[in-house]
């Protein structure tokens, strides 16, 4: 068949057909083996191919055999620390300066004042027929305890508790940045479960700079002056966290 | 009768949630406080090294809308807390589209 094939071929473009012939005997399955021995790059199989005694033939078998091995270790060893996505961790001491001021949060510790809340408080517990008191200015140990289902009841029925907690131009006595005076302005609100409102002084806001500790020239040293209103603690109500 | 007397407060990056409910300090009333503070930053790579992000998700988003106009940035635990509450309202099914 192709042997038909080939003479076919030579037929349109005659050259030595005896030669393919010839040739065509060689390419069994050993002999293309051995061209591929003979002529590939790697240097231990021709090697192989080329002894033409035994001592020499198992020579190079030994030596390619074991330095296969070798490199197959290398290669899977490779692999291996690839697939484990090792990570590298670098210490870095990097002097930073201007160094941005760092955000100050606080609020007062009671979340409510008294004489807002009260009023509104006992007119849930009447309403609720838990109590029936007209003196609202007092608490007792036995109020205390409706005072998280107050908030809960207030919260759930949209009214706002906001106007009882401590507005900050109320606790500002006297606040400067590096020497500079601030006000109420360069805080911004936020509500805390636990504490009520809540003040945060200079955190990134949208559109907004923030204060860096050589502002001014000074250290970084922000200095508060906060009235606290003890007077309007409600008692027997503590920090439950 | 009421015990603390004072403020509760907390030093925290300027992009970063306060958790003042965890994390604040106590200063007692009557007394001067300083307080001092020195940064650390670390910094992790994205993914596929870790599995680290810095995308604030929507649920966040609204969350920071409770805070004047801050311009806070992803938090891991902001992102839990938000994720807890989210499901507590709205269950596990409508949490999938957040």
């Amino acid at each position: 068949m192709a042997n038909a094939r080939i003479k076919n071929a030579f037929t349109i473009q005659p050259i030595n057909i005896q030669q393919v012939e010839n040739d065509e005997k060689y390419q069994r399955r050993r002999s293309i083996i051995r061209e591929f021995s003979l002529n590939t790059t790697a240097h231990g199989i021709p090697g192989i191919a080329r002894s033409q005694s035994k001592h020499n033939c198992l020579f190079w078998s030994i030596a390619t055999i074991i330095f296969i091995g070798i490199m197959l270790y290398f290669v899977i060893e490779s692999i291996k620390a690839y697939f484990n996505y090792p990570t590298q961790t670098s210490v870095v001491f990097s002097v930073e300066w201007p160094q941005a001021f760092p955000a100050f949060s606080f609020c007062n510790l009671s979340p409510v004042r008294l004489d807002k809340f009260i009023g509104p408080f006992i007119n849930y517990t009447n309403s609720q027929n838990l109590t029936n008191i007209n003196d609202t200015s007092s608490m007792s140990s036995y109020l205390s305890q409706f005072i998280p289902a107050y908030f809960q009841f207030a919260l759930n029925n949209n009214q706002s508790t906001r106007e009882m907690m401590y507005p900050l131009s109320s606790m500002l006595i006297k606040c400067t940045y590096n020497g500079l005076s601030c006000t109420v302005e360069d805080f911004i609100t936020f509500v805390s479960p636990t504490y009520g409102l809540c003040y945060t002084f200079n955190a990134k806001v949208k559109n907004g700079i923030i204060r860096y500790i050589n502002d001014d020239g000074g250290t970084g040293k922000l200095e508060l002056h906060l009235y606290i209103h003890s007077h309007q603690y409600i008692d027997y109500w503590i920090d439950r966290k | 009768m009421c015990i603390d007397i004072g403020v509760v407060g907390q030093i925290h990056d300027n992009v970063q949630l306060p958790f003042i409910d965890v994390d604040g300090l106590y200063f007692g009333s009557g007394r001067k406080h300083k307080l001092c503070f020195s940064k650390r930053s670390y910094v992790n790579l994205p993914s596929p090294y870790s599995n680290c992000t810095d995308q604030v998700n929507f649920a966040m988003h609204v969350l920071y809308n409770n805070y004047d106009n801050a311009d806070y940035g992803y938090s891991q635990l902001t992102c839990f807390t938000t994720c807890s509450q989210a499901y507590r309202y709205i269950g596990m099914n409508n949490l999938e589209n957040l």
